[in-house]
């Protein structure tokens, strides 16, 4: 009996730090702002998948091969948040060329004399796009706050750089949802502010179809 | 040296409304193609307060003529004529490059257009100063 009880006191000492590690790392705060577009990837996807380090490395190799090198880590309840980098895309979600991608300034582009005349009559607005990730067993609702650029900026600078080994250790199970968040901004060329558009004019997958991560993934 | 005023006159004018035709239908198809986003408002303003004080001094001098009953047949220093057709010249100029060469920068064309006006307004009272000039020098012959 007493052996019975020094044992469920170990593991309940054991289980209160793994969670009270988990609280050292950034968490990702729930209920999260209100996305552009949502999309739930399919949990077939991950079915090789036994713990949240296996769906992390899965998730993190399509990424990596989607060109989204700089990813940030968080903490949610029994899972993590995946935030990537701002891009800048084209207004019907693809990616744009490597050397533009990632600035957030009005560049324009190669000079051309399409391009010229194209940007002499067309104003260039600049759209962005940030993804999250959320991967819990957890439910939860958006906030009615809207997110900002700086907000998907700050999300990249205060996670952290890999998923952490107690996160990863826990097992996943056919209750886990495997959510991603778009955000998606919009820059007029003459305004300085830069807005969340809500909805996106294009759907959540359409969002990961354009950006390639459902071909990788597969 | 001297030249005839009425023939100066319509040189200069034909440079202002030439060049601002131009610009006006510049703009326009810009504000057609929502180049100024849901700025028309200023960049019509900017424009309009570069060319009009101008364009509306010369009108007013070409009414007072036409009302005149006897033909013009004055003349002017040939220098004022050189000095004003090289300030519009140049003026003009300015406002059309800077429509130009927005493609060409970082800038938003409204941006651009803030910016100039602190160089296109003392400019400008350069310029209408030596049109005004130019219409007072004339001299009988």
């Amino acid at each position: 009996m007493t052996n019975k009880i020094l044992c469920s006191l170990f593991w309940v000492i054991i289980a209160g730090c793994a969670y009270s590690k988990s609280k050292d790392i950034p968490e990702f705060r729930l209920p999260p702002p209100q996305p552009s577009a949502t999309d739930d990837i399919a949990p077939s996807y991950f079915s090789n998948c036994k713990t949240l380090s296996d769906v992390n490395t899965k998730l993190t190799s399509a990424l990596d091969k989607c060109g989204y090198v700089r990813k940030s880590f968080f903490y949610v309840p029994n899972g993590f948040a995946l935030v990537t980098q701002l891009e800048k895309i084209n207004e019907d979600g693809s990616v744009k060329p490597e050397g533009e991608r990632w600035r957030l300034d009005n560049y324009r582009g190669e000079f051309s004399l399409k391009n010229y005349f194209r940007n002499l009559f067309n104003a260039n607005p600049g759209f962005y796009r940030c993804i999250v990730f959320v991967i819990t067993d957890s439910y939860y609702k958006y906030s009615e706050n809207l997110a900002t650029q700086g907000q998907a900026r700050e999300w990249l600078i205060s996670g952290v750089n890999k998923l952490p080994p107690e996160i990863g250790q826990i097992k996943t199970s056919p209750n886990y949802s495997y959510n991603v968040l778009i955000y998606q901004f919009k820059k007029n060329e003459n305004d300085s502010a830069t807005n969340i558009i809500i909805p996106s004019p294009i759907t959540g997958r359409t969002h990961l179809i354009k950006s390639k991560i459902y071909e990788q993934l597969k | 040296m001297r030249i005839n005023f009425p023939k100066a006159k319509r040189k200069i004018a034909t440079l202002w409304f030439v060049f601002s035709s131009l610009l006006f239908l510049l703009i326009f198809l810009q504000s057609i193609a929502g180049k100024f986003e849901s700025k028309n408002q200023e960049a019509w303003g900017w424009f309009l307060a570069l060319v009009m004080p101008n364009l509306t001094l010369m009108i007013s001098v070409f009414v007072n003529d036409i009302n005149k009953a006897e033909a013009d047949i004055s003349e002017i220093d040939i220098f004022f004529y050189r000095l004003t057709t090289g300030l519009s010249f140049f003026y003009l100029s300015a406002i059309s490059l800077i429509l130009l060469l927005q493609p060409l920068t970082e800038k938003s064309i409204i941006q651009l257009m803030n910016e100039s006006s602190i160089f296109l307004g003392p400019f400008q009272g350069l310029v209408s100063g030596s049109i005004g000039l130019f219409f007072v020098n004339k001299e009988k012959k």
